[in-house]
């Protein structure tokens, strides 16, 4: 799993610039929504692009592409979604009154 | 004992038939080595095996079991060490033992391998091609895999670790079959068990200097 963690932050790394660029242009509801779809293609892209030879770091240990892509969505997914979901409620709220 | 047969391998890039109808077998204790110039499709051999490139065909059987390339990784069936280095270079050599090996004593045995433990506290990126490939070579060949393919381990290597690495490799094939590719066919042929070359996409028996030659892979004495 600590090898996961580290193809998780390199990934992250571009994930959040180009979500926090993304956000910036569209708003901040933006941002979690491109954590976990644009900007971790993004981020994906990136790595296959530049780190491309370092899958096979991954690949000794069992981890395909596909598994390494599914669990850093799964991981982003599960991170962000409370924080979304307490910023919809707060938005409820604040329209509601 | 395990035992990995593969049969009917046929890959083609476009019109270009890289490798036809390719066939070979390989057990623990096995050392087989795999000859060809450049381009004849050394490498995508062990791709395709390792499922990492699709052949236009290929069966392989596992122990008697048919085994779909598809699984090779993720039930770690290969262990394999490819031409380009492929350690994450911003990581201390030290931190990446542990990613490799939960087990201490794993750990150990590589953190105390012969020319380890000078470079614990060096980044990836600054290891000599030697030293980074000796690594990589330990991390790969340790892990649980009955297989273990290494392309290319001997280019660029200085003596000293080219013999630890055939020293490494000898202690390895008592519990894993290999296969080993290398245009430093003098290494290759002083560890090996059995060599193929590969010539126009098919493969012949070459387990010497001289057969070597006769395929045109050496060239001719004067």
């Amino acid at each position: 799993m600590r090898a996961f963690w580290n193809y998780y932050f390199t990934i992250n790394v571009v994930n959040l610039l180009a979500s926090i660029l993304i956000a910036i242009m569209n708003g901040f509801t933006w941002l979690p929504l491109s954590l976990c779809s644009f900007g971790l293609g993004i981020g994906l892209l990136a790595y296959y692009i530049f780190f491309k030879s370092q899958y096979y770091f991954y690949y000794n240990l069992g981890y395909t592409k596909m598994r390494l892509a599914i669990m850093v969505f799964a991981c982003n997914t599960i991170i962000i979604m409370p924080f979304l979901l307490i910023y919809f409620i707060l938005q409820l709220c604040t329209n509601y009154q | 004992m395990h035992k990995l047969s593969v049969t009917g391998l046929i890959k083609s890039f476009g019109t270009a038939k890289v490798l036809d109808n390719i066939s070979f077998n390989l057990q623990t204790g096995d050392i087989l080595g795999i000859f060809g110039r450049n381009g004849s499709g050394k490498s995508t051999i062990l791709k395709v095996l390792f499922g990492t490139v699709k052949a236009n065909a290929i069966t392989v059987h596992l122990n008697n079991k048919l085994l779909k390339t598809t699984h090779v990784i993720p039930n770690g069936v290969i262990g394999y060490l490819p031409q380009d280095p492929f350690l994450p270079n911003n990581l201390k050599v030290r931190n990446v033992i542990p990613m490799y090996f939960k087990e201490s004593d794993l750990q150990d045995k590589i953190f105390y391998a012969s020319g380890i433990s000078k470079i614990t506290d060096t980044k990836v990126g600054s290891l000599s091609m030697g030293e980074l490939r000796y690594l990589e070579l330990l991390l790969v060949g340790n892990l649980n895999h009955p297989f273990l393919m290494l392309d290319e381990p001997f280019s660029m290597i200085e003596p000293l670790y080219k013999e630890r690495i055939k020293e490494f490799l000898n202690e390895l094939k008592t519990t894993k079959g290999i296969i080993l590719t290398d245009h430093y066919y003098k290494d290759v042929l002083s560890i090996s068990t059995s060599n193929i070359i590969l010539k126009n996409g098919n493969i012949t028996t070459a387990n010497n200097e001289s057969a070597l030659r006769a395929e045109g892979y050496l060239p001719e004495l004067p």
